[in-house]
């Protein structure tokens, strides 16, 4: 799983090691940033103003000898009690004001913004761009974007919820079986910034990562034309290998033989599996076939039934390639 | 008005001897205690697990466990922690122990519930603990669907556990709003109870209102998972997000049943060590009402990003704000407190304090998180485990020490070393501080909670905060050993060593006699008046 390793290595884009935020590189992050500093700062000035009378009242009216007496037994001040009731409201208010309107802009999504789909499966992301007939997928997939263009995204899931989380765009939205759900952004800037999911989904949560890769239009061009012909004229095996990591049937189902989530591949076509609840089935285009297509129709002794389908997600000549590709693991 | 006689009596931790006389008590200061021995121990328990957590976390691979493991721990650590902790926490052990002292009471209003509460807490106790036989559960300690329904496990064990908890939870909220109601002694009119009383009357409330409502959720999820009717799972035409909705509605008025108890305790103890009348009784008091009643409305601010229309998120958004002026308004009443009292930094003082400056960071990141279009940035994310480890460990739990520091020669007769617990309470805030403090910082820079991997640039963070976790646990253990060295010896305690008004230290002796008083107290005054006593 190098891509994963390589990606654990990167440098999430920081401005300064100082700062709170990692660099904004979207259209509404600078907003958003405000609001942020701007509460650091007024809850140093708020943290000092309770915390300090504290410390100086304990050194001021520290009981010097045993018996002491308080100096005077004041209960009550309608004014300051008053003001520190009143004043925070408006505080709060300007802050509830402005974080709305901020939210707001997070989720009006300009006309012209271009269309992609985004599924969420554990454990990885698939984004499919229906303009071009592309899609990438994989831990570690990269999503190509184009600099300066506004980006509208579909997102679903194929199994339980996940999290789309981009925090150099500073945006984030739960990816919810069942329904769609939409996010949009805008780059400002050039770069790799980094994909997490922040809803907990099992054991490879946290390696359920996509790099979002902002290039100008016409690298963009480039790239997507690079993509289209990618796994072109590819030895069936050979593409077969690159599907196994991009649709991340790596994540369950190794080469090497080890047991994984999922049965390994290695030097299973050809021979008798068994299965839960029925008799022995030989391992052939047909069985993979159906296993890729409906994960549940047969299961594995011993493997928890968890596979979901990728029906829809694999041409023919895709599903093909995979055959090949287990077939040649002797 | 204690006389040296009392002393001489027997105490209530003498008068009945064998083990079958505490497994069978209906004395509310015993079924106090042996709630807070268990509470003390599940408090280990899950902090050994925090501590695992925190050493998986130096590298950012496999340093001890793998992920799976990894995934097990942090829900154990989160559902012992708040069901078997934070939850049952001061109300079942010092309430329990306190509250009948303070009105003037011989018992609670039903003492045979009071222990039936603590059997079903130590059945769900061993229910939830039994879900490691049936295969550790990895869900988080919210259970979210649909994820709770495929993974295997026993999630089904684990939902009942603290289904049987909720139980315990109702029972000891019904028998103390019945006391306070019921058991006032003569002359305690509802303004001259001490404000630890409205403090866990506040809570009682939430516990009987909120906590069916869990009781429904988990028995749904139960039955979605084994009968396979569609209720939250889309697969059979539920819908995940309705479970959320459910969930946050009993779990955030549960964050109030955790930190009103504290925020209790902390009215006791600023007032006792500036030896002063507190300030703005009633707003403290009325304060408590308000954040019992408010906390049911806010449950959607965990929900921001959860897909609910804009709308929906505003109005969370505003009550979130609205829920934080009562908090502010106590913060400001204790600080005031202070203001030309005679102040002693006693060790309850000095955690009292910790409380008030972890607290005050908790409470004002807050407003981060209630802010919309900045909690989208922040939300589950680290900025959020430090926030609610700021509220819950360095408010409830602060507190709860604080409390336990407060009443111990009351409850065992005995003073601890004042050196050694003046080094618990530095050791901890220290400790606490570096553990948490760093993980707003990654947290903001955009480090997901839940995560076994990481950014390797994440890395520098999660070592402070491990050796920090070191520090921290180090401190507990160091408080636990001072309190438990003061039972073989300490030097025996005055009936009122802190100089209290309230009628548990002024109407006893330290321990208290099994009937709590010898005549029946009456009260003629706050429960403050420090320069009208002897």
């Amino acid at each position: 799983m190098d891509s994963v390793k390589e990606l654990l290595s990167m440098r999430l884009p920081v401005a300064s090691k100082l700062s709170w935020l990692p660099e904004a590189a979207s259209t509404t992050a600078d907003s958003v940033d405000w609001i942020f500093y701007f509460l650091v700062w007024s809850c140093v000035g708020l943290f000092l103003l309770v915390v300090l009378p504290v410390a100086w009242f304990c050194l001021r009216y520290r009981r010097k000898h045993e018996g002491q007496k308080a100096l005077s037994q004041v209960d009550h001040n309608v004014k300051i009690e008053a003001a520190w009731t009143l004043l925070p409201c408006i505080y709060l208010a300007f802050l509830f004001y402005w974080g709305f309107i901020g939210f707001v802009d997070l989720y009006t999504i300009p006309v012209e913004a271009k269309h992609l789909r985004v599924i969420g499966q554990k454990w990885n992301w698939t984004v499919q761009y229906p303009d071009d007939d592309i899609s990438v997928s994989g831990q570690g997939a990269i999503i190509g974007i184009p600099l300066g263009q506004a980006i509208r995204l579909t997102l679903s899931s194929q199994d339980v919820i996940h999290s789309f989380f981009v925090p150099n765009f500073r945006i984030k939205q739960d990816v919810v079986p069942g329904r769609y759900s939409t996010l949009w952004f805008e780059s400002t800037k050039v770069g790799e910034f980094p994909v997490f999911c922040t809803e907990y989904c099992g054991d490879e949560h946290s390696k359920m990562l996509a790099i979002i890769k902002v290039m100008p239009q016409d690298e963009y061009k480039e790239w997507l034309v690079k993509k289209k012909s990618e796994n072109v004229g590819l030895p069936p095996a050979e593409l077969g290998q690159k599907l196994y990591t991009q649709k991340a049937c790596n994540a369950c189902h190794t080469v090497d033989g080890t047991p994984k989530i999922g049965p390994s591949f290695k030097g299973v076509y050809g021979h008798m599996t068994q299965l839960e609840g029925m008799s022995p089935v030989k391992v052939d285009d047909g069985y993979i076939r159906e296993s890729i297509l409906e994960p549940q129709a047969k299961i594995v002794k011993g493997y928890p039934p968890v596979m979901p389908t990728f029906k829809g997600q694999l041409s023919e000549s895709d599903i093909n390639a995979l055959i090949e590709f287990i077939k040649s693991l002797k | 008005m204690v006389a040296n006689h009392l002393e001489e009596e027997e105490s209530y931790l003498t008068s009945k001897k064998g083990i079958a006389s505490w497994l069978f008590t209906l004395d509310h200061k015993r079924i106090g205690i042996m709630y807070l021995a268990s509470i003390m121990f599940f408090f280990l328990v899950g902090g050994l697990f925090a501590i695992l957590l925190r050493v998986e976390l130096w590298t950012a691979g496999d340093t001890i466990v793998k992920a799976k493991q990894y995934n097990q721990l942090f829900t154990l650590h989160g559902a012992i922690m708040v069901f078997l902790v934070i939850i049952p926490g001061i109300p079942a052990s010092l309430g329990n122990f306190v509250l009948p002292l303070q009105l003037g009471a011989k018992d609670v209003a039903f003492p045979r519930l009071n222990l039936m509460s603590y059997y079903i807490y130590v059945i769900g106790a061993i229910v939830a603990l039994s879900s490691l036989l049936v295969g550790a559960v990895d869900t988080g300690w919210t259970f979210y669907t649909p994820y709770s329904i495929t993974t295997d496990g026993g999630v089904v064990v684990m939902v009942m556990a603290a289904f049987i908890l909720g139980f315990s939870s109702i029972l000891t909220g019904v028998n103390f709003i019945s006391t306070v109601h019921k058991l006032r002694a003569p002359g305690m009119t509802w303004f001259r109870m001490p404000l630890f009383i409205w403090g866990i009357y506040a809570t009682a409330i939430i516990q009987i209102m909120a906590t069916p409502v869990l009781a429904i959720t988990l028995l749904l999820l139960v039955i979605e998972r084994v009968v396979k009717v569609g209720i939250f799972d889309p697969q059979l035409g539920g819908d995940p997000v309705l479970f959320q909705h459910f969930f946050w509605f009993y779990s955030h008025p549960a964050v109030y049943i955790m930190i009103l108890p504290g925020m209790a305790v902390i009215s006791e103890l600023i007032t006792t060590f500036s030896q002063k009348r507190i300030f703005g009784y009633k707003p403290i008091a009325y304060s408590s009402i308000a954040i019992a009643i408010i906390s049911f409305l806010v449950w959607g601010h965990h929900m921001f990003v959860s897909g609910q229309s804009e709308l929906v998120g505003m109005i969370f958004s505003a009550l979130t704000f609205l829920v934080a002026i009562p908090s502010g308004v106590k913060m400001f009443n204790w600080a005031a407190t202070m203001y030309q009292g005679s102040v002693s930094l006693a060790t309850p003082m000095l955690w009292a304090m910790g409380f008030f400056l972890l607290f005050a960071i908790g409470g004002l990141t807050g407003c981060f998180l209630g802010t919309l279009s900045v909690d989208v940035h922040l939300h589950d994310t680290y900025f959020v485990v430090a926030h609610f480890h700021y509220v819950m460990v360095g408010g409830t739990f602060m507190a709860f020490m604080g409390g336990i520091f407060y009443w111990w020669p009351k409850i065992t007769g005995k003073m601890y070393n004042e050196k050694m617990g003046v080094w618990s309470v530095i050791l901890v805030v220290l400790g606490f501080n570096l553990t948490f403090f760093v993980q707003f910082i990654m947290g903001a820079q955009g480090m997901p909670r839940r995560y076994y991997h990481y950014l390797d640039q994440f890395q520098i963070y999660h070592q402070i905060s491990t050796v920090g976790s070191f520090l921290l646990g180090f401190g507990f253990l160091f408080s636990i050993i001072t309190l438990l060295v003061s039972l073989k010896y300490g030097k025996k305690a005055p009936p009122n060593p802190w100089h209290a008004a309230t009628f548990e230290w002024t109407e006893t002796a330290s321990p208290p006699i099994e009937h709590n008083f010898h005549h029946q107290p009456i009260s003629t005054k706050g429960p403050y008046e420090y320069d009208q006593i002897a």
